[in-house]
């Protein structure tokens, strides 16, 4: 971890959409994200962090503090609260020896969208369904968004969206998400599609 | 009939009714002296080669759907002969001199426009790439010069020299004596005058089968029914392997779908051909005023005439910004070919282990340029059983030599 | 454009995939193999008109390898199996 006087977030001087009634977008700054690829077992997770390992591709699974994302058979990315990287990595790097645990936190950015035209907004990235039939609260999956590769996170069915995205990328897709809502901001929030 | 203003003065009375056709449609004969499968250009040229260069005229040319309804129909005609390495150089320069003097040689307009070929540089490694290739050139006697941003736009204004967009552009290099030609014109101005000697061109006969005995050929089963020959040339562009297939040889290429567009017609823009390596998009203009625009492949092999929509907005993405008028035109047609790829981007024109059988191949993107001077040195193999000076080098067996003829440089880009 | 069924995510567009082209293609032996025999593994292919059995990577998603045998024209998909797995026999 680099040290916090020195720390800045590479969206530091974004600022938030907040159009709260049809579409928000927020940094949610030093997350604690860890990597772990491996030999890894739901028993072990749980007793280290009171979350269950999602075991299905495009699923995740969320705790008080915690949520741990599928990334692929053997990969996972597990978030935490800001400043719990250095605690959480060596938590699981003694419940999981047989797993290679990865502090990317520096690495990755987060992006918090919510409201009714979240989805709608996201649409104009993705051909992904987004319909909560689809892609329901607890859906998670690393796909190819606006040309850039980012780890999407459906939180909660309000909806609210989490999309980690590695540093470099991250003004560029704050910068198209921007853009891409703005002919949603002046919608009427009732317009949207279902 | 010779096209003359003579001719032309002549037959003006007559309401022009009494032009002959330009190609006869002929019935497949039982036998020839050598077939040549795929009407495309080169296979075209070889034909007409043949009898200009050397007295063999009982040739056939095997088309499966219509001449020239190929690649030769589909590309975007950049004509340029600035490639890397002496042995390309030499290929290509000789068929850039041909084309200098095609129309007069087949007496029909190819609309050969020298117009000038730049390539841009938008990092340092593309300008030392483009300055390493131009010392190459020049060595060999063709033209490739550096030339500044302040130079590309004075030369094309309609071009973003700022220096605030992704790629910037830092430079670039031109060959002047490249540029255009008209695709169908080719076709069409080689098919005339192959049938003026004799050479008959048969469209929609497939060829289903080549007959070898004691490994020599000897003639192709068609969907024309048989047809003798003891000497077959290949031409078949994306379906190399297919016909290779059919002879029992695995050729060194993969076929992939490569993309092209036009918008729709502007008043003139660009009297240019400008090409981007980096950002994977290139521009001219057609007579008609529709900027073309080159797409690169699709990464997987296809045989499909169609490709994917995400290449044509990547090529679109980069086009806005490099030209920003592009952004307000209407995009009229998009449509793709099968192209050859070959793993060293040089082209295959060789004898093979069958005797008698001789390929043409693995012109991947960008072997429109080389239509004349392709079917120049294929004819010469084929009248000589052995390879001409100048494709030589561009033999099957590099493959097991290893010395391959690296061009991914020069033919990065598709064109 | 192809919609390509990981085995582990699902249905993807291809963009979301690198193809790593033909499949099953063995390695000789360095040591023992001759010049032909090793520019026949590194360079001389298939490239069939119609079902092709080839490698592909869901770069953008699980990161997986996995084979798939496709229709080189129609661009229908076949089947799909394990990188491990060899060609499906049914399928050519
Ligand atoms: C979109 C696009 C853009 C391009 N841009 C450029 C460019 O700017 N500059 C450049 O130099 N090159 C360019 N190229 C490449 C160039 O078009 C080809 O390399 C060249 O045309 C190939 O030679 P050809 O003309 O003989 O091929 P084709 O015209 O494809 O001829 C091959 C013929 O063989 C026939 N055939 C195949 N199988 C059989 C069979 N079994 N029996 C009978 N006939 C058969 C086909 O029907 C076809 O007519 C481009 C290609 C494409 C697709
Ligand atoms: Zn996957």
């Amino acid at each position: 971890m680099a040290e916090t006087w020195q720390r800045q977030s590479p969206l530091a001087r974004r600022m938030p959409l907040d159009g709260a009634a049809r579409f928000a977008m927020t940094e949610r700054a030093f997350l604690a994200k860890i990597t772990v690829r491996g030999k890894v077992t739901d028993d072990a997770v749980r007793d280290a962090l009171g979350v269950s390992l999602p075991g299905e591709p495009n699923t995740a699974s969320s705790g008080e503090d915690h949520a741990i994302l599928w990334l692929g058979p053997d990969e996972w990315l597990v978030v935490g609260p800001p400043e719990s990287e250095r605690k959480l990595s060596s938590t699981l790097a003694t419940a999981l020896p047989d797993a290679a645990v990865i502090d990317v936190t520096e690495g990755y950015a987060t992006i918090r969208l919510g409201g009714p035209l979240a989805r709608d907004v996201l649409s104009m990235g993705t051909p992904l369904d987004l319909h909560p039939r689809q892609f329901a609260a607890g859906a998670a999956t690393r796909t190819l968004f606006a040309r850039t590769t980012i780890i999407l996170h459906k939180v909660s069915e309000d909806p609210v969206f989490d999309i980690h995205v590695e540093r470099s990328q991250a003004v560029y897709l704050w910068t198209w998400l921007e853009a891409a809502s703005r002919p949603y901001m002046d919608l009427n929030p009732t317009t949207r599609s279902v | 009939m010779k096209y003359s203003l003579w001719n032309l003065l002549r037959q003006a009375p007559r309401g022009h009714r009494d032009w002959p056709q330009a190609w006869r449609n002929p019935e497949p004969k039982e036998s020839y002296d050598v077939i040549i499968i795929g009407a495309g250009g080169h296979g075209l040229a070889t034909a007409y080669y043949l009898a200009k260069e050397h007295g063999i005229t009982r040739t056939a040319v095997l088309e499966k759907g219509w001449l020239g309804g190929g690649n030769t129909g589909r590309n975007t005609t950049i004509v340029r002969s600035n490639y890397l390495w002496d042995e390309s150089a030499h290929l290509y320069e000789h068929s850039l001199k041909l084309f200098e003097t095609l129309s007069q040689d087949l007496n029909f307009n190819v609309m050969f426009s020298p117009r000038g070929v730049i390539n841009l540089a938008h990092n340092e490694h593309d300008l030392k790439e483009l300055r390493r290739r131009g010392h190459a050139c020049r060595l060999n006697g063709i033209d490739y010069e550096m030339v500044t941003p302040r130079e590309i736009k004075e030369i094309a204004p309609i071009i973003n020299v700022s220096r605030s967009i992704r790629y910037p552009v830092l430079g670039g290099a031109m060959q002047r004596r490249a540029g255009n030609a008209r695709h169908d014109a080719v076709a069409w101005g080689l098919a005339r005058r192959a049938d003026e000697y004799g050479v008959d061109i048969i469209q929609n006969c497939e060829v289903t089968g080549i007959d070898i005995r004691d490994g020599r050929v000897t003639g192709v089963q068609t969907t024309r029914g048989p047809i003798r020959a003891d000497r077959i040339g290949a031409v078949p562009a994306g379906h190399a392997s297919v016909i290779a297939s059919m002879a029992g040889l695995r050729l060194p290429v993969e076929s992939h779908t490569l993309q092209a567009m036009v918008t729709e017609p502007v008043k003139p823009v660009l009297d240019t051909v400008i090409m981007s390596n980096t950002v994977h998009v290139y521009i001219s203009q057609s007579d008609k005023g529709e900027l073309v625009l080159g797409a690169g492949i699709d990464g997987y092999n296809s045989y499909g005439q169609k490709g994917g929509i995400n290449v044509i907005e990547h090529q679109l993405e980069g086009l806005c910004e490099l030209y920003p008028i592009v952004s307000r035109l209407k995009i009229m047609r998009v449509w793709g070919g099968i192209v050859d790829i070959a793993p060293d981007a040089s082209p295959i024109i060789s004898k093979t282990p069958v005797e008698g059988f001789y390929i043409n191949c693995g012109w991947g993107t960008g072997g429109f340029k080389a239509t004349p001077g392709s079917g120049w040195v294929f004819a010469h193999t084929i009248a000589q059983d052995r390879p001409h000076r100048l494709n030589e080098a561009f033999n099957l067996g590099r493959f097991e030599s290893g010395l391959l003829i690296d061009e991914h440089g020069a033919a990065a880009v598709a064109h | 454009m192809m919609l390509i069924p990981c085995p582990w995510c699902g249905d993807r567009i291809d963009a979301e995939f690198t193809c790593g082209g033909e499949a099953h293609i063995v390695r000789p032996d360095p040591a023992t193999a001759s010049d032909a025999e090793w520019a026949d593994y590194l360079f001389m292919r298939e490239n069939p008109k119609g079902l092709h059995h080839e490698r592909w990577f869901h770069a953008h998603g699980c990161r997986r390898w996995f084979h798939m045998t496709r229709d080189t024209v129609s661009h229908r998909i076949v089947a799909v199996y394990a990188i491990t797995e060899s060609a499906p026999e049914a399928t050519g």
